[in-house]
């Protein structure tokens, strides 16, 4: 189907198409055409941009290639990672590990720590009371309380 | 100009995509022999800056295989879809970035053209034609890039560019014109 261009519809398709008919809507085309054999100022308009098309194509293509390296598109699979990653964890493991132990056998040096002479210190350790009986030195029997609470000579008084 | 024949039809790189998808890596490799010029023509048309355009091309074939996924062939075609992601990234770099020449560079620049007239004119445009586009929008030289170059249609663009025919014909029309103004004193034209 053809429809009826005006002369300003002429000059506005020649404008944002260019020169070249084959690029022109289809339904357009046959109009337009007539229009720019029939009327200067169109005629001169498609001159024009006859010119501009060369320029232009010239220039879109004017790029030198380059040749990308496939492969090296292709990031690391997912798979190839997952081996780092469980080294890592075990690597966490084993330092979370490490200092569970260290807390369990407690802080070295610390049972080297001498007080200083005639002061009697309240202790919480239970491994030490399991072991030593209490800080007074008495070879009680040990029981509940004084596995979880070893008094003083002062406190012993109060008690 | 005639536009370059593709080494592939459409069905063809949509074939390539599906292996894709499956990680065919020669598939993969088939895909970017087809889409690299079309896309570095368009990049380095839209961004004028050839080392950005490189980058911008590599990370837009390399997602070709890491969001291969995403494609569905019976939204559009791969070029459509390449495209689509050259431009995005395109835009995203140019986003912050305005043009640096002022506007009488264009008609101020030197002719380093040699002896031969005809030659001598012709380099002369030719420079004159690459600073004229540093004045437009990376939107415009990409669509003039894509309806010169490609010989992509309105509506092609319009899906690269994520906007409608008509308004590519807009800015087409208003690329043309601005062109035509900043080369008038060099060009011969008539009317």
């Amino acid at each position: 189907m053809t429809i009826k261009v005006t002369q300003e519809q002429a000059l506005a398709l020649i404008t944002a198409y260019g020169a070249e008919a084959a690029r022109w809507p289809d339904e357009q085309r046959a109009a337009l055409l007539a229009l720019v054999a029939a009327d200067p100022l169109v005629a001169a308009a498609h001159a024009e941009a006859a010119q501009l098309d060369r320029l232009l194509g010239g220039w879109a293509m004017d790029v030198p290639p380059r040749s990308f390296d496939a492969e090296a598109l292709i990031p690391v699979p997912a798979k190839a990672r997952a081996p780092f990653k469980v080294v890592r964890w075990l690597g966490a493991g084993a330092a979370a590990a490490s200092v569970a132990v260290a807390l369990l056998l407690g802080v070295p040096g610390a049972q080297t720590m001498v007080p200083a002479e005639g002061v009697q210190i309240a202790q919480n350790d239970i491994s030490s009371q399991v072991l030593l009986g209490s800080a007074s030195g008495q070879s009680e029997p040990l029981d509940g309380f004084s596995l979880v609470f070893t008094p003083t000579a002062d406190e012993e008084d109060l008690i | 100009m005639q536009p370059i024949p593709s080494l592939q039809t459409p069905d063809q790189l949509a074939g390539l995509m599906l292996r894709v998808q499956d990680g065919d890596r020669v598939a993969f490799a088939a895909l970017v022999r087809a889409l690299e010029g079309p896309g570095l023509r368009l990049a380095d048309r839209a961004l004028a800056d050839r080392a950005a355009a490189e980058d911008v091309v590599q990370v837009a074939l390399s997602r070709l295989w890491t969001m291969a996924e995403r494609f569905d062939a019976s939204r559009g075609s791969v070029s459509a879809w390449f495209r689509r992601i050259v431009m995005n990234l395109c835009l995203d770099r140019k986003r912050a970035a305005r043009p640096m020449q002022p506007l009488e560079t264009v008609a101020d620049i030197a002719s380093a053209a040699p002896s031969p007239e005809a030659q001598a004119i012709n380099n002369d445009l030719k420079t004159r034609l690459e600073a004229a586009m540093q004045m437009l929008v990376p939107r415009q030289r990409a669509a003039l890039a894509m309806f010169h170059g490609e010989g992509l249609s309105m509506a092609e663009i319009a899906e690269a560019l994520e906007t409608t025919p008509k308004a590519i014909e807009g800015l087409l029309g208003r690329a043309r014109i601005e062109l035509k103004g900043l080369l008038a004193p060099h060009m011969d034209f008539e009317g």
